[in-house]
């Protein structure tokens, strides 16, 4: 119980920050946070081995994003201005609201723990405000891991497959690789 | 040997195996052609394990592949819509080595189409969202370069794809538990938006549409228009095993007056996009969304002639976006960056580029004499039996498309004196003649090819009556 509402405080402090961040490894740092957050959730509720899955397979996302993001000289840094800054907590704070003023009924349709219901919320409704947010490559697929991660969490609640977890796995290190593709870190020649 | 092993597993390893020798791009791309061939024929003369009709040219094959609790399941009409896509990759691939153009969808759109099936294929197919949402993020490559100035249309096509996935995931769960126990009209409501949600990403519905010209002005004709025709096509023929699927869901009448309303928007946004476009590839991209649109208006029907049609306008599709992504490229070869004021003189210059240009855009609208002609002229007389007052919408919409197009040609017409003629190599000749002999063949015949491909639809038994 107590360690639920420590997550549940923790994801919350994290999406209002990581909505915040200008410097990609602090974004990279968190969204490895984000990942092991869903481990933590998902492993009361399935096997390790199988909760591990998306665990490694997260971090192998953000360690793939990280190598290009270490090795690209044109890295695009997000503006810091006070207002901008305010108007991103802004809208994380009116997610939180909604959530939370949603939660019961939410839960009623979806009957999952209420812990992975409201953090995999924040994480759904981050991403999305993070996608709309950001306009560089590294910033949407760190957006849409986000995301991933969010539903992730409420879906892996309500269905457990081996078949659906090697899946997503796979589908969140080929959006890294095809981040790490688009700024230049791989190439596939061929073409003019 | 069982069939999903031939048609995705091994178009998938080859795919990944070609990677490997891409720096001799076009012997890879010589395999990938053959490659695509030798499955449509193998498909074309594929008969499935319990049927005993055996013939010389014909083969025994089982249907079905087991993996991890799940099944891959190539049905009759998916033997269908996948030699159609092979073919249409095979045709793809053949012009890439003809012309000499390199580009990534050699060797990933065998991948690419192995996904597609695959997602067709799953059973239970509340998993071909994932599926997809894979091919997806394979075509994003094929599509777009590292060295791109701009990513905005890609980006948006990842960021929809992937927000779609979810919503029908999720609907999928809710359909699947609806089978077991029932469900209240308030459920119902709630699986169908979840459900809708999906689609409306997935298909490009207004106002989540803007990728579709941005990408059209991002990437290549050729790559473009291939991921665009192909995908779309595949999103509406999963939206029918899904219709098909689920009982209380093609029950349920407001599904299908949803899509009615997003079919409608789309063809009546699109054209008058379309009609409002300077640049040509943009305008393509607004095409693209008409023809997905007609599509979805024709399954909106919820008829057998409808669910039938739908599939005449795959073909059409694939036949004439295919003709208008190679010359789009032989025009932008000759004539830069193009413009509707850059088609000025284009007649004189390269009159075989410009009629069948203009030939198979106005097939595409269904033009009299043209290959749409009998497809388009078949949706609105069974639109005039369910639902006569859609048809006007369609026909004003078609209009202003054909407006748009006459006056294209007008401009194409020469205006001053440099009207050199370009000169055209053999291979381009005689694929623009082909061309023009096939959209005429198929427009006069139009019995000779369309009957084949609605065994698409022959396994929607709850659909197809």
């Amino acid at each position: 119980m107590i360690l639920n509402t420590i997550i549940i405080i923790i994801s919350i402090v994290i999406s209002g920050i990581i909505l915040l961040l200008a410097e990609w490894r602090w974004r990279m740092a968190l969204l490895a946070v984000v990942q092991l957050i869903g481990f933590i959730l998902i492993v009361q509720i399935w096997p390790v081995a199988l909760a591990s899955v998306k665990l490694i397979s997260g971090w192998m996302g953000v360690a793939l994003m990280s190598a290009t993001m270490a090795s690209s000289d044109n890295i695009i840094q997000g503006e810091s201005q006070p207002a901008a800054k305010v108007f991103k907590l802004m809208i994380a704070a009116f997610s939180w609201v909604v959530i939370a003023a949603s939660i019961d009924r939410l839960n009623a349709w979806l009957p999952i723990s209420y812990t992975n219901l409201f953090v995999g919320l924040i994480f759904f409704f981050c991403g999305i405000f993070y996608l709309s947010l950001i306009s560089e490559i590294n910033g949407i697929v760190v957006g849409l891991l986000i995301f991933l991660a969010g539903f992730d969490i409420i879906y892996s609640s309500l269905e457990g497959s081996a078949l659906v977890t090697g899946i997503y796995g796979l589908i969140v290190i080929l959006i890294s690789f095809v981040s790490s593709i688009l700024q230049g870190g791989f190439s596939f020649g061929g073409s003019d | 040997m069982n069939a999903p092993l031939i048609w995705i597993i091994l178009p998938i390893i080859i795919s990944l195996l070609l990677l490997f020798f891409r720096k001799s791009f076009y012997l890879v791309c010589l395999l990938q052609t053959a490659f695509c061939f030798l499955i449509l024929l193998s498909a074309a003369a594929a008969r499935f394990k319990p049927l005993e009709t055996s013939s010389f040219f014909v083969y025994k094959i089982s249907p079905e592949m087991n993996i991890l609790g799940r099944s891959l399941i190539i049905t009759t009409g998916l033997k269908t819509s996948l030699g159609l896509f092979y073919g249409a990759l095979g045709f793809w691939s053949a012009g890439l080595f003809l012309f000499k153009k390199k580009s990534n969808i050699v060797p990933l759109g065998l991948a690419f189409i192995g996904l597609l099936v695959a997602a067709l294929a799953v059973e239970p197919f509340l998993y071909s969202a994932l599926i997809l949402e894979i091919a997806v993020i394979i075509s994003v490559p094929m599509i777009t370069k590292a060295t791109a100035s701009s990513i905005k249309g890609v980006s948006r096509y990842l960021i929809y794809f992937t927000i779609g996935m979810p919503f029908v995931l999720l609907a999928g769960w809710y359909l699947a538990g609806g089978e077991i126990t029932p469900v209240n009209d308030e459920q119902l409501v709630q699986a169908a938006l979840l459900l809708g949600l999906g689609f409306v990403f997935w298909l490009a519905v207004f106002p989540f549409q803007s990728w579709v010209p941005l990408l059209m002005d991002e990437s290549e004709p050729i790559e473009g228009i291939f991921v665009l025709t192909i995908l779309p096509t595949a999103v509406i023929v999963l939206l029918l095993k899904y219709l098909n699927g689920f009982a209380w869901l093609r029950g349920y009448d407001t599904v299908f007056q949803a899509l009615r309303l997003f079919g409608l928007i789309m063809v009546i946004m699109g054209s008058i996009w379309f009609s409002l476009q300077n640049k040509l590839r943009k305008a393509i991209g607004y095409l693209i969304l008409v023809s997905s649109g007609i599509m979805i208006l024709s399954v909106s029907i919820n008829s057998s002639a409808g669910y039938i049609i739908s599939t005449y306008f795959i073909l059409l599709r694939i036949i004439c976006f295919f003709i208008v992504s190679w010359i789009l490229d032989t025009m932008e070869k000759q004539l830069g960056v193009l413009k509707v004021e850059s088609l000025n003189g284009f007649f004189l210059k390269a009159p075989l580029v410009a009629m069948v240009f203009f030939i198979s855009l106005f097939s595409l609208i269904g033009m009299p004499l043209t290959a749409g002609f009998p497809v388009m002229q078949s949706l609105l007389s069974e639109f005039s039996v369910y639902e006569p007052r859609i048809n006007i919408s369609i026909i004003i919409s078609l209009s202003l498309l054909s407006f748009t197009i006459i006056r294209w040609m007008f401009i194409s017409l020469p205006h001053g004196d440099d009207t050199k003629p370009i000169k055209l190599d053999l291979p381009l000749n005689t694929f623009l003649i082909s061309c023009i002999i096939g959209l005429i063949i198929i427009g006069f015949f139009p019995n000779l090819i369309y009957p084949h491909i609605s065994k698409i639809v022959n396994d929607l038994q709850y659909l197809v009556k």
